[in-house]
């Protein structure tokens, strides 16, 4: 037998240097977090509009641009942990408008004020659940299922209004949910605060945001160490649904009316800010202060945009830019980091 | 067409695929490779087929130097390769699969009739009865990959690479193919041919290369003068693993007792497991060893059979009942089904033990870091911390997290599945005295491998499995690497070896 058993490598396939170790200080910095680049470009934003818009930093239009994204907020903190769970709800803006239409509704037909919203709230989360039992359940495939009740979800709406809003200015309680303040400050923002504060709890420190973090990072893996798939990826979508409920009742108390024609297309709005937050499609990254980053830029961008008298339309152009700029520098942070140490 | 080819490299990382290969494929003849999993036969044939481009080294068609072949100048050159991975369309026709390359056309546009005519031509030549307008998708997989075969004949290929391509074909259809290939031989073609049965590889090829961890270590002229146990010899012949020495326990109670268990995979097997032991299970891919530990973890729904821990019966319902009846399962895949990549080492360890760390469902930090910092520091990991991201981890590390994790669980029997995969020496060593520490505290280990040194050297006995079957048992003491690699080709073992050279 002619065996050669050792034959040493010829000269250039010894391991090249790490990429990782020409990046430098500030290099290795900026792959530590997914959120990094968009904070970057919200900073500097903030700096800019600050020097030349003397209102941008006064109390009051700090207020504004949180008020007016309260309800912005509370979407996306339902949608990160959709998206960190390797799912995408496209449901969300359909079951918000939806839920403000039955609400409406309820309150019209004599429903004590509590009791129309606690409904509303539950509505929400049954819509969720829908979502949640195809996708989590039946594994039918998350984009389809939510893009159809997108359209399902708002068809309905329609359907039962006739396309007719309703007004619900003479409820107490939903006019201090979209107009009240709390110690001074606007409830949405307190609203949008403590769902934010919850959210963030339930993904960092409970054994469910584990497994939402776990079962989108590999659902193989998660399944064989037995962590319940179906169970957790069903409550995921519940609270979206939930979340969207809360959502479309702060929209009814602001509008006092139901509005079944209106804000089509916020989910992609809402998408867009979980993307700019560094949360990836491929699941099991990101966190919700990436997310409550990708709002602020969203929101300041077009604060400043309008502050200093620009059309509103550039802000689409921005965002669409911005957006696609972070989703090249999350690959190529994960080229790079894809480097074995 | 003659292919020659110059002290070849490639690696993938740091694995070395293949080590300064020099060959020659002459015109006229078949000429097959023959290794073990993993010795790099196949990613010789990519390299051949342009698919793979090599790390270094030179490759000549009919002495024309090509420095990267490109699959597209490879087809231009006349090579073809068919894979057991299946390359056809399965919405597309019969026809227009075998056609595909170059679909007939007619002032333009494509000529259906001409499609069905020329396709039912080739189907006949090559003994192949089916309808070239039948939906590829509707076929048998055997069908298919007698149409992918067809498909690279009617090519009229200079130098046609079959890889694994008889594995899933019956009798009649080997024969077939062997007719089709001899008359291709007698057209002056080129015919690399893979194949684990060695039978086959007897009846259709006329030299043989043989590769060993990526290194070519004989080239057979004499092929018929070769004996099987000369040839498995030369494919597996490594002195047993000296890096290992196993600490000899005597096995206590019978731990895991399997009667008849049949699966769609799995045709009756039965096996039994005492604490303390090492069970080696041997085979080929798709031998069913991969199988029989997922279907022990209750991944997999049985047919019929009884499994039974500790006397008491267990139903295998799923990871989570096989894992409270004290079954532990080391995937074979680690990256896909092993580990949660983007997550830290830390979240990996303590997957399985989510009850015990929390309370209420909130995550108790310092019971999560008594749990994750025992396993870090037992298994030795290295790592600045545990909180290090385990996608940055060396192999050798990332199953060591994968390992640490079903340990804490303080399992009774552990099902390894290819666990030193892509392991060097050392994190081997390191694994292995692992297993052995375990075993010792009477657990009980499952563990399959290709690797036929390493099985001797950690299994107690060593379960053959053929096609789904158990095709032998072999004990330690009798364990020797062609007895094993004959059983595990499907060889037959003692009477070819008196019956001699032929």
């Amino acid at each position: 037998m002619n065996a050669q058993d050792s034959t040493a490598p010829p000269a250039g396939l010894a391991a090249a240097p790490s990429n990782r170790d020409r990046l430098g200080h500030w290099g290795r910095l900026l792959l530590r977090r997914e959120y990094i680049g968009v904070g970057v470009v919200l900073a500097i934003m903030v700096v800019y509009w600050s020097f030349t818009q003397d209102r941008f930093l006064s109390g009051q239009n700090i207020k504004n641009v949180l008020n007016t994204n309260a309800i912005l907020f509370v979407l996306v903190a339902g949608q990160t942990v959709v998206m960190i769970n390797k799912g995408i709800d496209l449901s969300v803006g359909s079951a918000y408008i939806l839920v403000g239409v039955i609400l409406a509704a309820l309150l019209g037909s004599g429903t004590p004020e509590v009791l129309a919203i606690a409904l509303a709230l539950g509505l929400g989360a049954v819509l969720g659940l829908v979502n949640g039992l195809l996708i989590g359940w039946l594994k039918f495939d998350f984009f389809v299922v939510t893009l159809g009740t997108l359209a399902l979800y708002r068809g309905v709406g329609l359907v039962y209004t006739n396309g007719q809003s309703k007004s619900v200015a003479g409820d107490a309680v939903i006019n201090f949910i979209g107009n009240g303040t709390i110690l001074g400050i606007p409830t949405p923002i307190v609203i949008a605060a403590a769902v934010m504060a919850v959210v963030g709890f339930v993904l960092r420190y409970t054994i469910f945001g584990r497994r939402v973090y776990l079962i989108g990072g590999n659902e193989e893996a998660s399944r064989l160490t037995g962590i319940p798939i179906a169970r957790t990826r069903v409550a995921v979508y519940v609270i979206s649904g939930l979340l969207a409920g809360l959502a479309g009742i702060v929209l009814s108390g602001r509008l006092l009316a139901s509005n079944p024609i209106g804000e089509s297309g916020i989910e992609l709005t809402v998408i867009a800010a979980v993307l700019l937050g560094g949360v990836s499609l491929s699941g099991g990254a990101g966190s919700l202060v990436g997310s409550i980053m990708g709002v602020l830029f969203i929101g300041v961008l077009a604060n400043g945009l309008s502050l200093a008298g620009i059309s509103a339309f550039w802000q689409q152009i921005v965002t669409g830019v911005i957006l696609v700029l972070a989703v090249a520098l999350d690959t190529v942070r994960r080229r790079i980091g894809a480097v074995k140490t | 067409m003659k292919v020659s080819l110059s002290h070849l490299y490639k690696s993938y990382g740091p694995v070395q695929a293949l080590v300064d290969v020099s060959a020659e494929f002459g015109p006229s003849e078949v000429h097959a490779l023959l290794g073990e999993n993993g010795s790099g036969k196949s990613t010789l044939a990519k390299v051949l087929a342009g698919l793979l481009v090599p790390s270094a080294g030179e490759f000549f068609y009919d002495g024309e130097r090509h420095d990267s072949v490109k699959a597209r100048s490879a087809v231009a050159a006349g090579v073809c390769m068919v894979t057991q991975e299946g390359s056809l369309a399965p919405e597309l026709t019969v026809g227009e699969n075998l056609l595909a390359a170059e679909l007939p056309r007619r002032f333009g546009k494509i000529s259906w009739s001409q499609v069905r005519r020329r396709a039912a031509a080739a189907l006949e030549g090559f003994g192949l009865d089916l309808d070239p307008g039948a939906k590829v998708g509707a076929l048998r997989i055997d069908q298919r990959q007698m149409l992918e075969i067809a498909r690279a004949l009617t090519l009229e290929p200079k130098v046609l690479i079959l890889d694994e391509a008889t594995s899933s074909l019956t009798g009649d259809q080997v024969e077939a193919l062997f007719a089709a290939l001899r008359r291709l031989r007698g057209a002056g073609a080129t015919i690399v041919f893979i194949s684990h049965r060695l039978s086959e590889v007897r009846e259709i090829a006329d030299r043989a290369t043989v590769l060993r961890d990526g290194h070519l270590v004989r080239v057979v002229d004499d092929l018929p003068g070769t004996s099987d146990h000369d040839l498995v010899l030369s494919m597996v012949g490594r002195p047993p693993s000296a890096f290992y020495h196993k600490v000899a326990v005597e096995p206590g109670e019978e731990l895991l007792s399997v009667q008849g268990l049949r699966t769609k995979r799995l045709r009756g097997v039965s096996l039994s497991v005492a604490r303390g032991e090492v069970l080696g299970v041997a085979g080929l891919v798709g031998s069913g060893r991969t199988s029989l530990a997922e279907t022990l973890f209750g991944l997999w729904p049985t047919d019929a059979g009884e499994v039974r821990v500790e006397g008491g019966r267990v139903r295998l319902k799923g990871p989570r009942q096989a894992i409270q009846a004290g079954l532990v399962l080391v995937p074979e895949d680690r990256k896909r089904s092993g580990l949660v990549l983007g997550a830290t080492i830390g979240a990996n360890l303590s997957m399985c033990r989510h009850e015990e760390i929390s309370q209420r469902g909130i995550i108790r930090g310092r019971r999560e870091q008594l749990v994750v910092d025992r396993q870090f520091g037992d298994l030795r990991i290295k790592a600045p911390g545990t909180g290090t991201v385990v996608a940055n981890l060396s192999g050798g590390n990332q199953q060591k997290v994968v390992l640490g994790r079903v340990l804490a669980t303080s399992p009774r029997l552990m099902l390894l599945d290819e666990p030193a995969r892509g392991m060097d020496v050392g994190a081997k060593s390191d694994l292995f005295q692992l297993i052995g520490d375990l075993v010792q505290e009477g657990m009980g280990v499952i563990f399959i491998s290709s690797e036929i040194p390493d099985l001797i050297a950690l299994a107690d006995r060593i379960l053959v499995l053929y096609e789904g079957a158990v095709a032998g048992e072999i004990g330690r003491a009798e364990a020797s690497e062609e007895r094993l690699g004959a059983l595990i080709t499907g060889a037959h073992p003692e009477p070819m070896l008196a019956k001699g050279p032929r």
